[in-house]
This record gives structure tokens, sequence and C-alpha cells, in this order.
């Protein structure tokens, strides 16, 4: 007898894009669409192959034009980077994350504490930015296999703008699958109980960015 | 089916969340397990419809494991996060149900195909978003998991892949789980979920790290072996693991199967047996399982161990049992709660942890199958939980032994060798009351671990009048291991069953107080097993080896007495005297039982002291009775009683009558004694151990009959009865003792087996004549025995009694005899009593029983007595050294001998007249006496007077100087010794040799020749030859300058002559002492023991010994530089030995008055007693002194100066020395000689001289060589 306790009381869900890499936090995917879907989401996740697909175009293609269709985006910053079109490409992941932020969509990035680590630990030692880092090459490893990781979260961040100018750039830090459930839960749990209020500031992201910021995080 | 029922048939824990379904559908089954991960876990039962309270089994569809497979995998890739939970199929009444075990979820929360699920009571549904949200928060709280936490591993380096892909295959071969990159390891640990973003979890390193132990040390397993049951710290096997879990916990494993041994299982419908491990294979790996999944990784000084003994395999694991979870819950079976989710989810996964939550229970299981103790868990916060498995239960149907058992250590590890050798049957035989039983349960206790299969007593009720069957015995032992098993009728199948129950089984068999051989024969269990078998009769069996239990040693008699008393004593007194223990043991026969009863009595009378107790128990009539019967089960009388009254009356009364010998003996007197032909009664008492027996060759030996034994008898015969059988007993040792007597006389071998016969014999002897001696007055048989028993054993008692003893003896037969009035054997005795205190030292006590001999024998006309007695008169005034009075009496016997034609006595006359004239210094009368005795001995061809006379004759010599013709002597003296076998004389003669070369100088052939005779002395027990032996070493010693050896050998006959009441032989050896002493330069030593010498001396009237003490007194005085003093001596010597006529004294003592004068430098007045000196001596051609007293004469005129007539006397002294062959003179008077010599400037003469001095000197060892070597270094 199974009874289903959870429904939402709209008929019309928000959709949110998950972006990330998928290998090895598969698991940590499977909560966090388990968490989206139960709070009243519609996740378009590719590891869970709920990215609306244009069979007339390329995969790379579906999951930018997802960034561009959902309503809003949680991005996560692993710190394997992923795969682009060819080595020197860009990432999938990176370009979904740069879409995002050029769009102004509503996002809630996580990022891994070994690529937030990584980064101050070259900023300290004298290789800041993407410039000063241009030198380093890193051996592909489970800890880190790519040192554009840390471009992508700069991008996150919006390091390259001078802070009052630094808009969205909410990214919360990470290190077991726990810490992003929670942020998960805290951010969307809530967001779903407040369903009018974010249907009224849907246009205004400005507004929905504020109201994030007041719940805490950090940029 | 009542659901009641199938959840036991599903061994499902009661009071347990369980739901059940028809139908085996994924997504159902899914969110219900979901359901329960999220809340507290719980069982779901596919296969099953419920309506109500009645189940109705559907089963699964489960070809080739579908069911279970789809199931296993679509929850593996449904739940996330991924976890365990345990799918099985399990057959109930032929259909195929699935079970699912679902522990309480440690992640909160699960999603079943990204959907969160929630149960309450029976029903499944989706979590709602506030449960979500509280889920989650909730799972903040709680701290993270140690086996989640990040392991410093490096996860290239320290990884161990080999273990990765194994696990990998334990896993696809149970398809439990897909992997969509089997060969890549880092995604297999996470997927495993021990790794994530590069870092290895603690968890993946306990199970995949190479050496996890480096990094967590208290991941390592110990494992121990111990030999015993006991903690100790000896261990046999001691293993250290690490490595990566599952490794490790089949190295521990395998360590656990290896030091345990597999036993044979009695099957019990059928008689058939098979191998298995002793814990069961499963329980073991269940347990140490549950210790590595379950138990706390994340304290450092945690860990798992285990340590196997005889008897429990313990496996211990730091951490507690989970909340909720006690000792009591596991054992009915449990909610299953997992401690470290990870690691057990990777060991289900892998096929390791089959059953939550049910493994305790199939633990109990297995143990139970194979009839072992219930296993036992403990477990506290801080020591962790212990799971012990028990070896199967030993059948022990055998007491303990009692508590103040007292070491039998020497039998206990003799016995505990011969089971560690080949032997395993063992027979214990003893006296009732020895503690047969008490040292085999010690024993069986002590062999436990030998046995691990049970120890089984019966008692055989050998001394009941229905003793066990062989039936009832074989009966009890089957029952001991298989209570309900039906005894079949027939015996021979009894024994089949017997045999078959300890087929390849390794137990114990007591059969306590068995009756004989044949009763214990059919009981002969298996190799394997050992036999015990205790019994008051002799067990003879094949491959036995018999111990006869004889009654304690002393010291453990003494502390049995000591424990029990102590334990139960209510006094305060808590020391007591040890003698006392002694007597009280000794009173007890030193029988465990009687000890045991004793101390008992003893600790519950307050008011009788132990010092009471043991005078109490001295009276024999009563001692039984007051040994009492407190605290044994049955009194001394009682366990006796036991043996006795199984004996035919016949045999009854033989042990009555041979209770009344004191000591052991031998069947022959048995037989007379008892009469008890072919002492066919004694060998049945042997057979009840109510004698005890030592063999000494075959078919002979000696039998005893205990002490305690003897008192029991004794109480039930009259004294009317008892008064036969001791005169049978006397009359039969009278005659033994003649015999051995007879015996001695036959001379050669048969002197050792007359005197060793006697000696055998001696307490029954002893006692013979006691009851001979107490009733002479009312007993004319007793009389007659009493008189005759000191002439029957004349030699041997002289040799054997203690003069005092002998003179009791005399003493009696005396009254006897007088009672009877036979004067001529009471001349004999008086004769004999006179010769006993003569031994004593005691002459004129002698004389005057000799003279009443002599009136009386001059009465009755027996002139042979007559002889006997003037002859004896004769040495006693010789002994008094009276020898005119000597020669007057042998005179006189000489005459009657001569009369009466009794040629051996006229020989001894003749021997003592020459003794006589030799004290007189008349050797060559003395000499002529001897020949004349010689050729008489010769005429009548009495061997034993021809070798005296010829020993008579060499001492003449000797005191001539003669050495060399006195050595002739003597050897042909040794030479008839030897001829006739009388070892006592040849002692004598080798002694007399042994003194001629120390004359000689050859000091060290002497040593050879004293030490032949006290070997002599000593094998026959002459114990005054062994004393004149000693003394002449010691002098002999003495002569080599060893002066403390000298002392020791003198000291050593001085105890003897003590001992003998040899007061002539005490005053020697005190007067030897001296010498040595004062050779020793501790003169004020040596004139301690001569002044003592002198008091003994002047006591018995020695007065030639006086001579030699005041002689000696003198030297030492000189020596301390009093010559004056030494002058009074030397004067009072020479007044006695002028007085005793002593002529050799005389000139000696002389000769050291002149020496006295000469330190006094009165030289004129030496030379004068030099001079005089040499007049006697030279007339009775005591050549020793002549040369001596040359020596000192030439001293003298060296002193004044007048060298040519020093050198011409040394040249005398020389001549003389040189004669006698004593070169010990020879070099003294070489030195001298070359001093003089150097004195007259005739320096390369003297040196010369003092060369050949000092050679001989060197050579005789004197002391003296040393000062030759000063004056020829100057």
């Amino acid at each position: 007898v199974v009874a289903d306790g959870g429904k939402m009381k709209d008929s019309r869900k928000l959709t949110i894009m998950v972006s990330s890499t998928v290998y090895g936090i598969e698991d940590l995917l499977d909560q966090i669409y388990t968490h989206l879907t139960a709070y009243g989401y519609e996740v378009w996740m590719s590891h869970k192959g709920t990215v609306p697909v244009d069979s007339s175009c390329t995969a790379f293609k579906s999951c930018l034009d997802a960034v561009d269709k959902c309503d809003l985006f949680l991005g996560l910053i692993t710190p394997q980077y992923g795969s682009g079109k060819d080595r020197r490409e860009r990432s999938i992941t990176h370009q979904e994350i740069l879409r995002a932020i050029k769009l102004k969509k509503p996002r809630w990035i996580l990022a891994h504490d070994h690529v937030v680590f990584a980064r101050s630990l070259l900023e300290n030692m004298g290789y800041k930015g993407k410039k000063g880092r241009k030198t380093l090459s890193i051996k592909k490893s489970q800890i880190m296999d790519d040192l554009r990781v840390i471009d992508m979260y700069e991008d996150a961040i919006i390091s390259q703008k001078p802070l009052r100018h630094r808009n969205g750039n909410w990214v919360q830090k990470y290190d077991k699958n726990n810490d992003a459930i929670l942020f998960t839960t805290a951010q969307f749990s809530r967001f779903q109980e407040a369903d009018v209020f974010v249907q009224e500031n849907f246009e205004d992201m400005e507004r929905v960015n504020k109201a994030l910021k007041d719940r805490g995080g950090h940029s | 089916m009542k659901i009641k029922i199938l959840k036991e048939a599903l061994l499902l824990p009661e009071n347990q969340n369980c739901e059940f379904e028809s139908q085996c559908k994924e997504h159902i089954i899914g969110e219900i397990v979901c359901g329960f991960l999220n809340t507290t876990g719980g069982y779901l039962v596919c296969g099953v419809k419920v309506v109500n309270d009645e189940a109705t089994l559907l089963g699964v569809d489960n070809r080739d494991f579908v069911a279970v497979n789809s199931v296993q995998q679509a929850l593996q890739e449904g739940l996330s996060p991924k976890t365990l939970v345990s799918i099985q199929d399990q057959k109930i009444e032929g259909k195929t149900l699935l079970v699912i075990k679902v522990p309480a979820g440690r992640d909160l929360p699960y999603a079943f195909r990204n959907v969160i699920y929630l149960r309450e009571g029976q029903s499944t549904y989706r979590a709602d978003v506030g449960a979500i949200r509280e889920m989650v928060l909730r799972e903040q709280v709680e701290p993270e998991r140690w086996e989640r936490r990040y392991s410093s591993a490096d996860l290239e380096l320290d990884i161990d892949k080999d273990e990765i892909r194994k696990a990998v295959k334990d896993i696809q071969r149970l398809r439990r789980a897909e992997f969509k990159d089997a060969e890549n390891p880092y995604a297999i640990l996470e997927y495993l979920a021990v790794a994530k973003y590069g870092r290895l979890t603690n968890g993946g390193d306990v199970l995949f790290g190479m050496n996890p132990a480096i990094r967590s040390p208290q991941i390592r397993v110990r494992a121990a072996c111990f030999p015993t049951d006991k903690a100790s710290s000896t261990f046999q096997d001691m293993k250290s693991f690490e490595g990566p879990l599952v490794p490790i916990l089949n190295e521990t494993r395998n360590f656990i199967i290896r030091n345990t041994p597999t036993i044979a299982i009695f099957s019990k419908n059928k008689l058939q047996r098979r191998d298995e491990s002793i814990y069961p294979p499963d329980a073991i790996r269940e347990g140490l399982i549950n210790a590595f999944a379950h138990r706390d990784y994340a304290d450092f000084s945690g860990g798992i161990s285990v340590h196997i003994y005889p008897r429990r395999l313990e496996i211990w694991n730091s951490g507690s049992l989970p909340p909720g979870i006690t000792p009591e819950l596991l054992i009915k079976g449990h909610k299953s709660v997992l401690v470290n989710p990870d690691i057990s989810h990777v060991l289900y996964l892998r096929g390791f942890m089959e059953k939550l939550g049910r493994g305790s229970v199939l633990i109990m299981e297995g143990c139970k199958k194979l009839g072992l103790p219930q296993p036992e868990w403990t477990s506290g916060e801080k020591t962790g939980v212990t799971l012990t498995f028990f070896a199967p239960e030993i059948t022990i149907q055998m007491p303990s032994p009692p508590q103040d058992f007292t070491d039998r250590d020497e039998e206990l590890r003799e016995l505990q060798a011969k089971f560690a050798g080949s032997t395993n049957i063992i027979g214990l035989r003893g006296i009732g009351g020895v503690g047969k039983t008490a040292l085999a349960l010690k024993l069986a206790e002590s062999l436990r671990d030998s046995y691990p299969d049970g120890q089984v007593m019966v008692d055989m009720r050998g001394t009941s009048g229905n003793p066990t069957t062989p039936t009832e015995a074989m009966a009890s032992v089957i029952h001991a291991y298989h209570p309900a098993e039906k005894i079949p009728e027939k015996e021979t199948d009894v024994k089949i069953m017997y045999l078959r129950v300890l087929e390849d089984k390794h137990a114990l068999l007591l059969l306590d107080n068995a009756l004989d051989d044949k009763q214990v024969l059919k009981l002969f269990p298996p190799k394997n097993c050992g036999l015990l078998v205790t019994s008051r009769k002799i067990i003879k069996l094949p491959g036995l080896y018999r111990m006869d239990l004889d009654v304690l040693k002393e010291a453990e008699a003494k502390e049995l007495l000591q424990k029990v008393w102590s334990s139960t004593s209510a006094s305060s007194e808590r020391y007591v005297a040890d003698p006392t223990w002694s007597d009280i043991a000794r009173l007890c026969g030193f029988l465990p039982l009687a000890l045991r009863a004793a101390a008992s009595y003893l600790a519950n009378s307050e008011d009788i002291s132990p010092t009471k107790y043991a005078e109490e128990l001295k009276d024999e009539r009563t001692r039984l009775e007051l040994i009492g019967n407190e605290g044994v089960e049955l009194n001394v009388d009682a366990s006796f009683n036991l043996s006795f009254q199984r004996l035919p009356l016949e045999t009854q009364q033989i042990f009555l009558n041979a209770s009344i010998f004191p000591a052991d003996f031998d069947a022959k007197a048995e037989e007379q004694v008892c009469q008890d032909e072919g002492h066919k009664g004694l060998s049945e008492l042997l057979r009840w151990s109510l004698v005890d027996y030592k063999p000494l060759g075959p078919d002979h030996g000696r039998y005893k009959v205990h002490d305690l034994a003897r008192l029991f008898a004794s109480a039930r015969q009259s004294d009317e009865s008892k008064a036969i059988v001791r005169e049978r007993h006397a009359e039969y040792y009278r005659e033994l003792l003649s015999a051995a007597n007879n015996l001695y006389l036959k001379g050669r071998s048969y002197i050792k087996a007359g005197l060793s016969l006697f000696d055998r014999e001696k307490a029954n002897i002893m006692a013979g004549q006691a009851w001979a001696s107490e009733n002479s007055e009312t007993n004319s048989s007793a009389a007659i025995l009493c008189m005759s028993y000191p002439d029957a054993g004349f030699y041997v008692l002289d040799l054997r009694l203690h003069p005092r003893e002998k003179i009791d003896w005399l003493e009696t037969a005396l009254a006897a005899v007088r009672q009877i009035r036979d004067r001529s054997m009471e001349g004999k005795y008086l004769g004999n009593l006179g010769r006993a205190h003569s031994d004593l030292g005691e002459t004129r006590k002698a004389i005057r029983y000799y003279e009443q001999a002599l009136t009386i024998d001059r009465d009755i006309e027996d002139r042979r007595g007559e002889g006997a007695d003037l002859g004896n008169l004769g040495r006693a005034y010789s002994d008094l050294d009276e020898p005119r009075k000597a020669i007057e009496y042998n005179e006189q016997a000489l005459t009657i001998d001569r009369d009466i034609e009794d040629r051996r006595g006229e020989g001894a006359d003749l021997g003592n007249l020459g003794r006589a004239y030799s004290d007189l210094g008349e050797p060559r009368k003395a000499i002529e006496y001897n020949e004349q005795a010689l050729a008489l001995a010769r005429q009548i061809g009495d061997r034993r007077g021809e070798g005296a006379d010829l020993g008579n004759l060499g001492r003449a010599y000797s005191d001539l100087g003669e050495t060399r013709k006195a050595i002739k002597y003597y050897k042909q003296a040794l030479k008839i010794s030897r001829e006739i076998g009388d070892l006592w004389s040849e002692g004598n003669r080798l002694g007399n040799l042994g003194r001629a070369h120390s004359d000689l100088g050859e000091t060290r052939k002497a040593i050879e020749y004293h030490e032949q005779a006290l070997k002599i002395s000593r094998e026959i027990g002459d114990r005054r030859g062994e004393g004149n032996r000693l003394a002449n070493l010691g002098r002999a010693y003495s002569d080599l300058g060893e002066m403390r050896k000298a002392i020791k050998y003198n000291e050593q006959a001085l105890r003897i002559s003590h001992e003998i009441g040899d007061r002539r032989g005490e005053g020697k050896r005190l007067h030897n002492l001296g010498r040595a002493y004062s050779d020793l330069g501790e003169t004020r030593k040596a004139i301690k023991y001569n002044e003592q010498a002198l008091a003994l001396a002047r006591q018995i009237e020695d007065r030639r010994s006086e001579v030699a003490d005041l002689g000696n007194l003198g030297i030492a005085y000189r020596n301390l530089g009093d010559a004056k003093m030494a002058i009074d001596y030397h004067e009072q010597a020479i007044a006695i030995a002028r007085d005793i006529e002593d002529k050799q004294n005389e000139g000696e003592e002389l000769c050291n008055l002149g020496k006295a004068y000469l330190d006094l430098n009165e030289t004129n007045k030496a030379i004068e007693y030099c001079t005089e000196s040499l007049d006697i001596v030279h007339k009775i051609e005591y050549r020793k002194i002549e040369g001596d007293s040359f020596c000192t004469l030439g001293n003298a005129y060296s002193n004044l100066g007048q060298m040519d007539k020093a050198i011409d006397l040394y040249d005398q002294a020389l001549k003389i020395f040189k004669k006698m062959e004593y070169r010990r003179g020879v070099g003294e008077a070489q030195f001298k000689k070359s001093q003089a010599l150097y004195k007259l400037g005739r320096r390369k003469e003297a040196a010369y001289l003092a060369n050949q001095a000092l050679q001989i000197l060197q050579q005789v060892e004197s002391p003296q060589a040393e000062k030759v070597l000063e004056m020829l270094a100057k």
C-alpha cells in the first residue's frame, strides 16, 4: 500500500537544470535528483537523461539549449573537468555555467572543496588567475583532472569583475554529499514552499538574487 | 499457518517490523525496503499471503534464483544511497519464500528509484518535504562515521588491486551488482562508496588498503592459542594479522581451525561416528564476521583478538553492542543495526554477510547441533564485545580430588610421565585409606586436557559383598555419554556398544575400588582411552603400569596433618611444634586416612592440644579409637574391616597372626609363625593389600603389615592366642639368629650373608628376644628362649649389638638361668657380661663378672670354664696395664688348658702371654710365646688361631723395629684371613699392614691399606674396626702433614667410639687429635684435647694411654716454649711407665725429657736422660726411639760444639733408621748431620747431604722438607 504523500500543489512545475560532470558523483546526483523531484521541480539532469533533447542537434547544443530554457540553474563544480568537443575547448559543464551566468539565470552553484582549496593554494604560491596558472599542468588524477576546474570556479564567482559588480556569484563549497544535500534541501525545499513568491519575482533576477543572498551563503 | 509459527520457521525475531507480500514485485519491494531503511528497519517476506493472523504460503518463482537476483539488482540499482539489504530464499513446506532483511539505515534519507519512502505501521508512503527536510537535518547532527572519513591512504599506491579484483569477482558471481567499468579500480571503489573525489575512506582502507594497519594500527587482529584454560603468558601459537579485511578474516579463521582439534562425534541412533571440527566452522565464520563488521574501528586502542584455549574459543572486538541490542536479544535474534554500514555493505555484496540480525542465532544453532554448550556474548562500554564458544562439555562424572590433597608429587609426576609416554593404563594398588582414589582423582584432574571427551568414574565396589558386574560398569559408562541409551541384555552386546561409545573417544575411565583382574579385564577400553584402576588387590592386566601406593613420606604426612588441621581448627593456637606433628604422623602410620581423621579430630577438640594428643596416641590399645572418624567417610578401623570382612575365616586368622610381626618378614617365617602352609593365606592378604610386599628377587621378598592394620588386628585377637603366636615367633627367630651365627662362622662370603641375615631380621629377632625376656618369669618356654638368645648369636651379636644391648640380653638370660639354676650357663653368661663391660672400657666391672664366673666354674668344677675365666682376667689386667698380674692369670689359664688338653684354649693363653710380655717391653719373650702359640695352632689345624698368632708376631717384630719382618707376618696372617673368609680379621690385618708401611715412611701405601680395611669394616658393619681404620688414616695423613684431613678422620673415629661406647678408643682419638693440633701449631687446642684424653684414660684406668697423653702434653708445652712444664709432664709419664713396666714409653719419655732439657740449654742433663733412654730402648730393641735418642744426643753434642761426636751420633741414628727403613727418620737425621757438617765448614758435604735429606723428606712428604730448603737457600 503505497500512499502518495508529497504531491505538488500546482500543476505547472518549475524546471531546474542540474549541470555537472557525472563521473564520480553519480550517487550524489541521484540524491539531488531525488530531493529536487520531491520538492516539486522538474529536474533536467543529463545523468538521469531528463534533459530535453532535440534530435536534430548535438548533445552539446541540447544541453546549452536546456540552460536557456530552464527556470533555475544548479551547477556542480567537481574536481573532474569533463569533456568538450576537443581537448582544448571548454567542457560542456563549463560552457553551461558560463551560459547560465551570461543569461543571468537564477542559479546556485556547488563547488567541491578540492577546487576551492586548489585555487587558494595556487594563489598563495603565486599562480594567480588563469594567466598565472597558464604555465602549470596537472597530472590527471581522481583528485583533480584539469586545472580548468579552477577557471570554471573563478568564472562562477565572477572573479574577473570587481567585487561590487559581482552579482549572482553565489557558490557553495561542499565536501561530502551530505553538505550538498543540505544545501539543496535548504535552498529548494523553501522555494517549493514559497511557490508564489518565486512566481512573483520570476522576471526580476535582482530580487531573486537578493532574496537568496539574505538566506546565507557567501560569494 | 499462523504467522507466529511462520516467523519461527523463518527464524525471524518477534516484535520486529515484518511485512508479508504475496507477490514479488520489484517496485513494491523497493518501496517497502526504502521505507524500512528510512525508519527502523524490518523484514519483508515475499510469497506469503496474510489474512488476519493466518499465512498462506504461495512461494515465488525461483527458477535459477531469478527472483532473488532480480530483486537483488533492483534494490542495488534502485536504492540511493546504496546500502546493505540482504535477500535470501528459504524453503518452507516446499515453497520458496523470499526473505529480505533491512537494517535501519545510517545515511538518511534513502530513496528507491528517486522517491523517498517512509513506513508507519503496515503502510509505506512517500515522504513529504517536511519529513525529508527533517531527515536531512537530523543527519547533519550525526557525527561522521569513522569508516566514512577520508583515509590518508594514497589511492594509487596504497590499495590492494588484487583484493579489489577478488571483490569484483565475488560480487559478480553472486550477481549482486553490475559494474559499468569492472576494470577500473577507482570506479569500483566509488561504486562501493568507499572512495570519493580521489580519496579513499577509512572503510575503503580497511577493506582494500594494502596494509591499513600502518595508518590505523587498531585494524590488526591478534590471535593466540594457549595450552591451558587459564589465562597464561605462555601460548602455543601467536599471530598478528594485518592486511585487507577479507584476507585477515580468512587467516584468522584458518588460525582458529588450525588450532582447534577436530573431534569424533558420536551419532546417537546408530553407533557411528564422524570427525568434525570441535566448533562449527560456519559459526566461527559468523562470529568473526560480526566482529569485523560491528567492531568499533575509531578507537585506536581497539581491535579484534582471538584467544583459543583447550576448552573454549574467545572472539573479542572493541566497541559495544549497538544501542538496544543486548546479549539476551542476540540469543533470540534481533533487528539488525549496522555499526559500519559501508564495510558491511561490501561484505554483504561479497557474500560474507548473508544473515543480517541472525548471525548470532545461527551461531547458537550451529553449536547446539554439535552438542556444544550455548555460546556466550558479553558486552560492556569499555570491555568490548566477547563471543565465547565452549568446547563440548566434558562428561565429567568424577568428583574433584580433596581440597587438601597433599602432594604425592613424585607419584603424580611419575604417573603423568607414564601417560605422556605410551602407557595409558594405570593401576593403583594399596592398603585401604592410603589415598588411591584421591591420587587417581588428582591425576584425572590433571589429565583433563589429554582426555577432552570426558572422564567417567565407576565404583567397582571391590570391597563390598556384591561387586559391580562388568555389564553394570559398562552400562554406567554408556549412560554417561548417552543417558537415554537402552542397554542390551546380552553382555557381548553391551560390550560392543561400550566399545563403540568409546571408539576414538579420548576419555578417561576410573574404575575405583576394583575387585580383581577379571572384573577389570572386560572393561578394557579402546586404545585412545585412558584407564585408571584403583584396587586393594593386585591387578594384572596387559599393558597396565602398576603403582603400589605406599603410605606418605613423613614430610608429606606432616603437611597433610597441618593442612587439614589448620583449615578446620577452631583453636586459636596456630603454631604446633614440628616434632609433635612428626609424632602424630608416625603414630598414624603415615596413612592418609588416619592422618586426615586425626587432624580433624584434633581440630574439633579444642581442649586437647596436639602435644597431648600425640601422647595419648602412643597407647596402642586405644590408638585406632583415638584417631576416630572425623572428617572422613570411613574411619581407619572400618576401612580395614571392609577388606577384612571379605576374607575367609581361615585367612582372617592368618591376618591376625601375621599382625604380631613387628616389622617386615618373609614368607618362610610367616608359614611357620602363622602356620600358613605354602603361605597361601599370606598371598591372599597381599591380594587385598592388607599386607605390603616388596619383591627382592624371583619368588622372594618381604611382607609387611601396616602399623595401623597391625593395631586393627591386634584388637581382634585374644591375649592367649597372641601368646601362642608370639612364642612361635620368638622361637623361629631364635633359630634364625643361630643360623645367622653359623653362617658367620663358616667364613668367607658366608660372613656377610650371616650378618645381612641378621640385619634384615634384626627387628624380628629383637622382638622375639624381648618377648622371651618379658615373659621369662611366668612362662617357662619363654625363659628357655630368653636364655638361649645370647648364645645363639654370639659372634654376630658381638658385631651387631651395642654392648649395652648385649648386657641387657645377658642380664635377662642370666636371671633366667639362675631361675633354673643352670650354673654352667650362669658362669658362661657372667663371663660374657664381663666381656661386654670390658668393651665399654669398664674393666673393673668386667673383672668382677669374671671373678664371679670363676667362682662358679670352680664350684662346679668346670675346668674349661675356669680356664676361660682366668684368660679373661688376664686380658682384663692387661687392659689395666698390669702385665705381671696378666701374666699370672694367663699362666694359670695355660696350666688348666694344658691339663684338660684344651689345645685351642692353650693357644689363646700363649697368645695372651705374648701380648703381656710385649707390654712389659720384652719383645723377644713375646715372640717366643707367639711362636709357641703359632706352632700349636698349626698342629691342631686352627687356622683362625694361626692367623691371630701370625698377627701377634708381626706386632712383636714391629716393636723390635723389624718392620719388614712384621710385614711378612702380617701378610701371612692376611692370607689366612682371606682363606677362611674371616672378614673381620682381614680388616685388622690390613690395618696392621698399613701401620707397618707408615713406619717405613710409605704413607701412600699405608693409606691404601687403611682404605681397604675401612671398606671391609664398613661392609660388615664393624663399627669398632671402622673407628680404628679412620684413626689410622688420620695418623697417616698427619704423617703427610695434611693435618686438617687428619683431624677430620680422627673426629669421625671419635664419633664412632662415642657411639659404640668404646671409651678406650675414644681416649686414643682424643690423643690423636691433640697431636694433630699440636702439629698444626694450635697448641692450646692440642692441650685441651690431650687433657680430655688424659682425664678419660685416668677414668678407665688406661694407664698406658695416660703415659702417652702426659707425654703429648709435655711436647705441647715444649712447643709453647714452656720447657719446665714439659719436663713436669714427661716426668709424670716416666713415673707411670715405670710403674706399669712400660719400657717402650719409659724410653720414649726419657728421650722427650732429654729434648726438654736441651731446650733449657741444660745440655748435660739432656745427655744424661738421652743416654738413659738409649740404655732402655736398646735393651728392648725399640729401634725407633733408639734412633731418636741418638739424634737428640747428637743435637746435644752439637750444642756443646763437639761436632765430630755429634756427627758420629747422627751416623748411628742413620744406621738404625736405614735398617728399619724408617725414611722419615733417615731424612731428619741427615738434615741434622748436614747442619753439623756445615758448622764444621764442610760445606760441600753438607750441601750434598742436605740434598739427599731433601729428596727423602719430599718423598715421604714430610713438612720438614721446607726447613731443609730454607737451609739450602742459605
